[in-house]
């Protein structure tokens, strides 16, 4: 796998030393879709959805409440959840924002890096991983597979797909349908949906065991004022508004952005999703690090 | 002071509005891509869509404010600092119509006059008369500027302006030919700062005087008298030619010294009209070549007299060389007891009883000066005043004691009313007697009919067309012009540095378009 990957990372433009180091940092961390981050331990005791109880820890939001023990919470005085020791490798499904709105800046680009660095990691340790692209539905799909020929497919799906610039949608519960109960999910997209996608999220957390969701975000999301008036158009519904942009405005606009985001980080937690934000211009292994809490 | 040189291109400003108008079909707007539009709703929306309903580009008032401008430049606004109005005084004097070059002097001065308002920029010119300081005609008036505004054809004497219209805030040119002494040695001291001076004749020579009066042994006769002026430096020969009723009635040959005057005298049949007498061949001056008077007053005065009066009064009338009784048109009407005509001049001689006076007669101080007879109360008696006759503002003229004798109204038509008994013998042999009928009769005519003297005459000065040696001017010799600055190149820089602002706004603006 190795050479290949060598070969593949390399016609990806992705640095395969880097994806290494991060597989190595990420592996640990990656098994049973949580994380503590308190350095790497052995395989064997990666926390999981297993049977063989590992140990307690605090409550996080966003953790399924069924693994509350409630009897060392009432002893403790504190809630805590209990972790059991990962026994198999699991399925992965990355399903990643393909609309026209994730066109926009870097935002595809940078999906694609955290694709490409997650899948590399994931594919190392001996999970599944399959990818989902989607928009108004399902635009692309890769079953799932294992070692360096999925991680090729991986490469190859990703580097075929490029987001419209106008229309569809962004419509993540599409992807429900390939969802697994014991899989699990890593969602990338804008999440720029009025509704902060808290229908979708709620669907797409329902059918699988875990879940992660990372929010890109372009550093030009809000333009910046150009002095004038200006017609915004929404790129995925079509809409148009003729706008007197001002450094008020703009400051406005950022401000309802960072509630929007707040808003979807709450919507996260209340399905069960562990939620972070990025920008596009940031470095790729580094937010998947800081979502894996590391 | 502001003015506009072209003020008519204010009215440009009226499509201003056009510009705020315009801009409300602006450019296609510059369009952003976002995928969150959402976020945008809360913002300064408006329809998508209507651009037509937009609201004008902000940028219309720095454009409208750049075309104001330009129309203001157009406009051509000046300011003009300490703005002084010029005083032209005109010489409009009889030398004036000497004819130089094809036209008169006079002409010719209001055409340097024209040329030099129109070359340099003064302020308000006012034109005035040195013949009649107080009549006043603004430069820019219709005809100000024409000769036939000033000509006179009687030469009226010039001479120098009051004081009081010298006004020290006003500068003072003045428009003449230097021919007159008195407006030669006034411009010395008088703060003339610019002076337009005609004229190069010198040789002149005019009729300067012409009297006329009834022969006194033959009233079909007239004894007239002419003077006849040389204001050159050398011998004048002209023949001198009366006319009466535009007959000729005299033609001599007459020699003039220069310098000098001689008076010709003639007995001429009397006209009815018009007597000239003329210099020919005429000179540079014509219009002193020629002097005119009318005979009317030469002419004895028609009288009707009422047939009621004294027949003493008519032998005296009859007898008066200057009075002749006629019925039909007449001059002046003698009434006994009848009221008079109206509108005629009128003596009215009150009758009844008698009764001699009880003083020594007196006349009015100016009547008696004018040649009034000596009277004695001895020759006097007189008859009452009617009661209808007071009240009509009548003025005493001859009185005795207290009681007035000939008193006599000027309204509404000249009145003299007599108490005197004009058939009282005592009177009537007197040798005044006469001068009594006459004294009444010039009362009522206003002049004495018995030698009147008709004289038309102008002053040897006024035939004097040569040029003096004018001082040099006071003050300033330039024109009393408004130092004006134009306000043009000012209004033209501002326009363009907006228009540079402008464009530079646009440009930003562009580029931060692009860039986002």
């Amino acid at each position: 796998m190795a050479q290949q990957a060598h070969r593949l990372t390399t016609a990806a433009g992705i640095d395969e030393a880097r994806l290494r180091r991060f597989a190595r940092l990420a592996i640990p961390f990656l098994a049973g879709g949580v994380s503590e981050g308190i350095g790497p331990r052995s395989a064997r005791d990666r926390p999981g959805p297993g049977m063989e109880f590992l140990d307690l820890r605090p409550y996080a939001p966003g953790e399924d409440v069924r693994h509350i023990d409630w009897r060392q919470t009432a002893r403790r005085g504190r809630t805590l959840v209990r972790r059991y020791r990962d026994e198999s490798a699991a399925d992965w499904v990355l399903a990643l924002d393909g609309s026209a709105s994730m066109a926009l800046g870097r935002k595809w680009p940078m999906t694609r890096e955290l694709s490409l660095g997650l899948g590399y990691a994931l594919l190392q340790a001996g999970h599944r991983v399959s990818l989902l692209i989607f928009a108004g539905r399902v635009r692309a799909r890769l079953a799932a597979g294992r070692g360096p020929r999925q991680f090729a497919a991986l490469v190859r799906e990703l580097d075929a797909w490029q987001p419209p610039v106008r229309g569809g949608g962004s419509a993540p519960g599409a992807c429900a349908a390939y969802m697994r109960r014991s899989g699990r999910l890593f969602l990338v997209s804008d999440f720029l949906r009025e509704d902060a996608m808290a229908p979708d999220l709620r669907q797409l957390r329902a059918g699988v065991a875990s879940g992660e969701a990372l929010q890109v975000l372009a550093r030009g999301e809000i333009a910046a004022a150009p002095g004038g008036t200006v017609r915004l158009r929404d790129v995925e519904g079509g809409e148009t508004r003729d706008l007197v942009l001002s450094p008020e405005e703009t400051a406005a606009a950022e401000s309802r952005l960072a509630r929007h985001t707040a808003r979807v980080s709450r919507v996260a937690a209340r399905v069960g999703l562990r939620f972070s934000a990025c920008r596009d211009d940031e470095d790729w292994e580094r937010v998947l690090l800081r979502h894996l809490g590391l | 002071m502001f003015g506009l040189g072209a003020p008519l291109w204010l009215l440009a400003l009226a499509v201003l509005p056009l510009v705020r108008w315009l801009h409300r079909w602006q450019a296609p707007l510059a369009e952003l891509d976002t995928g969150a539009g959402f976020l945008w709703r809360d913002g300064e929306a408006q329809r998508p869509g209507a651009a037509a309903e937009r609201p004008p580009d902000p940028a219309w008032r720095l454009r409208a404010l750049i075309a104001a401008l330009v129309i203001l430049a157009l406009a051509e606004p000046m300011w003009s600092r300490a703005e002084r109005t010029v005083t032209v005084w005109v010489d409009d004097s009889l030398s004036m119509l000497t004819t130089e070059h094809g036209q008169s002097r006079l002409a010719l001065g209001l055409d340097r006059l024209a040329t030099t308002l129109n070359e340099g920029q003064t302020g308000l010119v006012t034109l005035r008369s040195l013949t009649d300081p107080t009549a006043a005609l603004a430069a820019d008036a219709p005809g100000a500027l024409s000769p036939e505004s000033w000509r006179r054809e009687t030469g009226t004497p010039v001479s120098p302006p009051p004081p009081a219209l010298m006004d020290s805030s006003s500068a003072h040119w003045l428009l003449g030919d230097g021919a007159d002494s008195r407006i030669a040695g006034w411009a010395e001291t008088a703060p003339i700062e610019r002076m337009i001076l005609t004229g190069e004749a010198t040789d002149n020579a005019a009729v300067s005087r012409l009297a006329v009066r009834r022969h006194p042994a033959d009233p079909r006769r007239l004894r007239v008298l002419v003077a006849a002026s040389n204001r050159s430096r050398s011998r004048a020969t002209r023949r001198l030619i009366l006319e009466s009723d535009g007959e000729p009635v005299e033609n001599r040959p007459i020699e003039l010294p220069p310098g000098g005057q001689i008076s010709f005298r003639f007995e001429i049949p009397a006209g009815t009209g018009r007597l000239a007498a003329r210099i020919e061949p005429g000179d540079v001056l014509a219009a002193d070549d020629v002097l005119a008077v009318s005979l009317d007053d030469v002419r004895p005065v028609p009288v009707r007299v009422d047939p009621a009066c004294p027949a003493e009064l008519g032998r005296a009338l009859r007898q008066h060389p200057g009075l002749a009784p006629q019925e039909s048109a007449p001059a002046l009407q003698i009434v006994c007891g009848r009221p008079p005509v109206a509108g005629i001049p009128a003596v009215i001689l009150h009758s009844g009883p008698t009764e001699r006076i009880a003083a020594a007669p007196t006349w009015a101080p100016g009547d008696e000066a004018a040649g009034a007879p000596r009277l004695r109360e001895a020759w006097l008696a007189t008859t009452g005043w009617p009661d209808e006759a007071a009240g009509r503002g009548y003025e005493t003229v001859l009185q005795a004691g207290d009681e007035p004798l000939i008193r006599r109204a000027s309204r509404p038509f000249p009145i003299v009313e007599s108490v005197i008994d004009m058939s009282a013998r005592s009177l009537v042999r007197q040798p005044e007697y006469a001068l009594l009928v006459d004294t009444l009769a010039a009362l009522a005519l206003g002049r004495s009919p018995l030698d009147p003297v008709i004289v038309g005459e102008r002053s040897p000065g006024e035939s004097d067309i040569a040029p003096l040696a004018m001082p040099p001017v006071h003050g300033p010799s330039a024109p009393a012009s408004a130092a004006r600055a134009s306000l043009t190149p000012a209004l033209i820089a501002a326009a363009l540095l907006l228009l540079v602002l402008d464009l530079l706004r646009t440009v930003l603006a562009a580029r931060r378009i692009g860039r986002a």
